[in-house]
């Protein structure tokens, strides 16, 4: 039997989110570990007795994506995806299928192979943060 | 307090919480959520409640939202309706709450109403700002005649005097003639002073006949007379009444219309200064008695300082008075006094004012023993059908004033509707003559109405009005009434808080009788959201030394539950009864909401005397401990004091003249010389007319003096992430406040008198009771 075919999208809210699979996530070596980090947010307030009460809101999470062998084309996809300036929706089929409200947070590119004029692969790291 | 259920006090007061909040806008008939929009820290809501003074206190809120790209930026039309959102006068609803066991609850604080939106472009921001339904009776004006209550009589007007003869009867007739000698000329009249002043005969404008004279004063900043010499003759110690028409078609300048003696040019009588709206024809009229026989000179006078005026003169009559006995017009029994007359005498109603005015021509009078009201004695009244309009006090209700006015600001269709929505207690205060300064608003007559029955204005979280008295305590025990017992007093030596404590004193009882100090004024009161019941005793004799000694609660169904109580004999003990069990209770346990009785009652084990001493009954919402309070501070605040406080009341008689300036107001005063001593003299001054009788003054002088006339202390402390509903001037809590570990907490109780909203964080003011 066929592995399923597992995406990662990323997309204008009310798009369409499967229109919007983003480029196979390419790798060298090991699996992809698609980076999660979350940012707790509470606060806290010192009571007359010195006792603390805590405030808990909900947590932020950025989740980090990258890609080693893009074309052209693909790069522009992606940079398009920043052109849009919105939020986006967000769904990673390697951990599950939950589709959250992001923003691209960061966004960096550049040729796979510096020194290699003529060969039209880039690599790109995009960091979305949850709206 | 608003209802929590089914959230509990324990999960209110958890120390970890998931605070939420909420900001909705009405927006086409629908409530849209803008929370998201909501920038962190901007949010901040002040609630109204009762507070300190009877002044209405406003609610306000404000907040910054997040406009970037310029979602709400009415000049961004691709973002419709977000660009409608933010208009002036957008009703508002903030909330704050907390997620209880997965469950999101609110609890609204405010409703308002969006002052002008402000747009900061640089930081893609949107400030608002607000306040509540306030906003309403502070934008509503109270103008003439529709500022008092009452009604209205029409009557018919008797003539003032009779009439002779007509005098005015030139040769050959002229155009000011009255009656069927009119003729095209002003032969009889000239110019007396000056050059460019003209008077001539003139075709009918003002539809009195068919000539008119046309008096055009223009002498270059001079004085212009025209006059017709020997009018008439006139026999001494004869009165005569002048009546004329009048109108000005150009000018500014006023005119005067006078009778003289033709031989002394003496001044025998005259109009005084007319100076009426151009091109509007008014009836003039006038009387005089000559003190010498003799001929009469009109004239016709105006001081222009630049530019002419034009006047129009008609229908002079001059003729004999024989004064009648002054009528007077019998009101109904309901008026409690005339606010407003009108008479019309050919060219619509017109205001007649009080007193007398004006060389004493004009103007009524009122005999409020009788019930009679009539004209001032000189002033000329024609009869008529239907052409005197007399406006009157009838006795009113305060809450109904205040349910008035809220229906004239717009926020109830009529009174009925407005009482049906307010909040209130029933004031029992009735006021004869209630009205307010033409262009005062709403909001000034609501903060009257409040003075005059030390009562608070304001409106609570779901925007009901609300009118209820100044103290939130269930009994101050300042003074008798409502209490029921054997003996009872008032001990102003022994007290633990306000004026005096309640002393019920029983001289000789009988061992195994039960002696009963109950507490039972009109109404019920709900406790099913109250906590504890507090109270201060005193006894000179222990409960030991009693076969029984109880607090009992009774429903309106007499089922009961009591407390047994325990005291050392001579000590002030502090009370607090949990209120949802008590020691035992009837079978049916009483209806929590439907409380109607207290009983402080002792059962006698022997016939020694004793006194029971009560202070300070209080109704508990909600208590705090050390661990959920932060930032306490305690202070005594001196600028609320008031010893010696001044009010004057409504005028005692109408002016007797138009130069009378003698006040005559009702008048109280009241100081306390220990208070001003300690701290200084600080003067209530109140000058409100709703005071109209010197023992209401005297009565009131006393309860603002007994209020202010000591410091209050206050407590400011936050709780933070808590989102307890409390209600600003309605609720009553408990804390303890203790110093560092290992020191003895202290129990403290008091009235919400102010809350503040910061996102998270409420801060509290409490009035502390003792």
């Amino acid at each position: 039997m066929a592995c399923p075919t597992k995406n990662v999208y990323l997309g204008p809210v009310g798009g369409g989110i499967d229109a919007e699979i983003l480029p196979k996530v390419k790798w060298v070596g090991g699996a992809p570990d698609f980076p999660t980090t979350i940012d707790p947010q509470t606060e806290e307030a010192t009571m007359s007795d010195r006792s603390r009460r805590l405030a808990f809101f909900d947590s932020v999470e950025d989740w980090g994506l990258g890609w080693g062998y893009l074309t052209y084309d693909q790069l522009k996809d992606l940079r398009d995806l920043i052109a849009l300036r919105q939020i986006l929706k967000y769904r990673n089929d390697f951990v599950d299928n939950t589709e959250y409200d992001v923003y691209i947070s960061s966004f960096s590119s550049g040729p796979t192979f510096p020194k290699m004029r003529g060969y039209p692969y880039y690599r790109a790291d995009m960091t979305l943060r949850q709206a | 307090m608003q209802a929590i259920a089914p959230v509990t006090t324990d999960q209110l007061l958890h120390k970890g919480q998931r605070p939420l909040l909420k900001f909705e806008i009405l927006y086409c008939c629908c409530w849209v959520d803008l929370t998201s929009y909501v920038l962190k820290g901007s949010l901040s809501v002040s609630t109204a409640g009762a507070e300190m003074t009877p002044n209405p206190v406003a609610g306000d809120w404000s907040v910054a939202l997040n406009n970037k790209g310029g979602r709400f930026d009415p000049d961004e039309p691709g973002y419709a309706p977000y660009n409608e959102y933010f208009k002036a006068g957008r009703k508002v609803k903030i909330s704050i709450g907390a997620r209880y066991s997965g469950t999101d609850y609110y609890w609204r604080r405010i409703y308002g109403f969006m002052e002008i939106p402000n747009f900061s472009i640089d930081k893609s921001e949107v400030s608002l700002s607000g306040f509540d339904n306030m906003q309403f009776l502070s934008d509503t004006k109270l103008k003439e005649p529709t500022n008092y209550w009452g009604t209205f009589a029409i009557f018919d007007s008797v003539e003032s005097s009779t009439s002779g003869a007509e005098l005015y009867d030139p040769p050959g007739g002229d155009a000011a003639e009255i009656g069927g000698g009119e003729e095209d000329n002003v032969a009889n009249w000239a110019v007396k002073e000056n050059g460019a002043t003209t008077i001539t005969s003139e075709d009918d404008i003002g539809g009195f006949s068919d000539y008119e004279i046309r008096f055009i004063a223009d002498p270059a900043g001079r004085e212009s007379e025209v006059w017709y010499q020997n009018v008439c003759a006139v026999v001494a110690g004869t009165e005569y009444n002048v009546i004329f028409k009048y109108c000005r078609t150009a000018g500014i300048h006023p005119m005067l219309f006078m009778i003289r003696d033709n031989a002394t040019s003496a001044l025998l009588g005259g109009s005084g200064p007319l100076d009426p709206v151009n091109d509007v024809w008014h009836t003039g009229s006038f009387s005089f008695t000559p003190s010498v026989n003799g001929n009469i000179d009109i004239l016709l006078f105006c001081v222009v300082l630049t530019g002419a005026s034009t006047w129009r003169i008609d229908n002079i009559s001059i003729s004999t008075a024989t004064p009648k006995p002054v009528y007077k017009y019998e009101m109904p029994e309901a008026c409690m006094g005339i606010h407003y007359v009108e008479l019309d005498e050919g060219e619509g109603f017109k205001p007649v004012w009080p007193g007398r005015q004006k060389d004493g021509e004009e103007g009524w009078f009122y005999d409020s023993g009788n019930k009679l009201f009539y004209f001032a004695v000189g002033k000329i009244v024609e009869a008529g059908t239907d052409n005197l309009k007399i406006h009157y006090y009838t006795v009113q209700i305060p809450e109904n004033v205040v349910a008035d006015l809220l229906a004239r600001a717009g926020l109830y269709s009529n009174q009925a509707e407005a009482l049906a929505a307010m909040i209130y207690d029933s004031t029992s205060v009735l006021i004869d003559k209630v009205w307010f300064n033409s262009g005062s608003s709403a909001l000034d007559a609501v903060r009257m109405l409040c003075e005059r029955v030390n009562y608070r204005f304001f409106f609570n979280y779901g925007q009901r009005p609300v009118f209820k008295p100044a103290s939130a305590a269930l009994s101050t025990c300042d003074a008798v009434t409502g209490w029921f017992g054997t003996s009872l007093s008032i001990d102003t030596g022994d007290k633990k808080q306000g004026g005096g404590s309640l002393k019920d004193y029983v001289a000789g009882p009988a061992g195994g009788a039960w002696y009963p100090t109950s507490y039972n004024p009109p109404g019920t009161w709900d406790w099913s959201a109250k906590e504890y019941i507090l109270f201060w005793l005193k006894s000179d004799r222990a409960n030991t030394a009693f076969t029984n000694t109880r607090l009992y609660i009774y429903d309106t169904s007499s089922f009961y539950r009591y407390w047994n109580l325990t005291f050392l004999a001579g000590e002030w003990k502090a009370i607090n009864k949990l209120l949802s069990t008590g020691d035992g209770e009837s079978g049916t346990p009483p209806d929590l909401t439907l409380i109607n009785s207290i009983f402080i009652t002792f059962q006698a084990n022997d016939a020694t005397p004793f006194y029971k001493k009560l202070d300070a009954f209080v109704v508990t919402d909600f208590s705090f401990i050390e661990s959920h309070i932060t930032n306490i501070r305690d202070y005594e605040d001196r600028n609320e004091i008031r010893n010696r406080v001044i009010i004057l009341g409504i005028e005692q008689a109408l002016p007797e003249g138009a130069e009378e300036t003698k006040p005559s107001k009702f008048k109280g005063e009241a100081s306390e010389v220990a208070s001003i001593n300690k701290y200084g003299e600080h003067t209530m001054s109140i000058d409100n007319h709703l005071f109209q009788d010197q023992a209401t003054i005297d009565a009131y002088c006393a309860i603002y003096l007994a209020a202010f006339k000591d410091p209050k202390w206050y407590t400011d402390f936050d709780i933070p992430f808590n989102p307890v509903p409390l209600e600003h001037g309605v609720d009553t809590i408990t804390w303890r406040k203790k110093y560092e570990a290992g020191s003895t907490p202290i129990d403290q109780r008091g009235i919400v008198r102010n809350i503040t909203i910061n996102e998270f964080v409420i801060s509290y003011t409490i009035e502390k009771v003792a």
